[in-house]
């Protein structure tokens, strides 16, 4: 390996999370100013980076569990030139957590691989295999084409 | 021809990008629209393979 950097991953591309969320069984909800959540702040836990009490449950678009109208929703919120996702973790985020993944790892996982492989295609490589290894991470490999 | 890699962490918070194949400074353009693209660089390193390059424009006199 000639280079290897690390990223922070940012939410930057609607595109990709779209079909982030088709890829991991969740349902983009455009345009949906609110998103569901217990309601009102405790304060037992930090807020998102960014976030303040009053924007609780406020949003740009929202994401949701197709056809679940209980579970909490995860909420796309607009900073800038990227977004920030919010939701409730709280107990689960009443089946969230099952279909988003722990801190919504698996959308994030997904918007990841959605975005690395529109970016290598069209710097001209093609992808030759995807693997997910033991720890849940995933491998995409691209050769130059 | 060249490899790219994207290991992307379980939790989706990190994502490494790798190149191997490439020598120099070359590589380094590669990588850079993806990292841009997915959010951004905390680190990067360039390994043996990417100094040969230097290195051997070094003993010709050259520079890139």
């Amino acid at each position: 390996m000639s280079h290897v950097a690390t990223v922070k991953v940012t939410i930057q591309d609607l595109d990709a999370l779209r079909a982030a969320c088709k890829a991991a069984g969740l349902e983009f909800r455009e345009g949906q100013k609110t998103y569901r959540w217990w309601g009102t702040s405790v304060g037992d836990y930090p807020l998102p980076e960014g976030m303040t009490v009053a924007d609780l449950g406020k949003c740009d678009h929202a994401i949701g569990i197709p056809g679940n109208d209980t579970s909490y929703e995860i909420g796309v919120v607009r900073r800038g030139t990227s977004y920030i996702l919010a939701w409730d973790f709280y107990a689960g985020g009443k089946g969230l957590e099952k279909v988003a993944g722990k801190n919504c790892g698996r959308l994030v996982q997904a918007y990841s691989m959605q975005v690395a492989s529109k970016a290598a295609l069209k710097s001209g490589y093609r992808m030759t295999g995807t693997k997910t290894n033991a720890d849940g991470s995933v491998e995409m490999v691209f050769v130059h084409a | 021809m060249h490899k790219l890699t994207v290991k992307i962490s379980p939790d989706g918070a990190k994502t490494t990008v790798g190149v191997s194949g490439l020598a120099g400074r070359s590589c380094t353009d590669v990588t850079k629209a993806i990292e841009k693209a997915l959010g951004s660089t905390e680190s990067d390193a360039k390994t043996a393979e990417f100094n040969q390059q230097a290195q051997v424009q070094q003993k010709q006199g050259g520079v890139s």
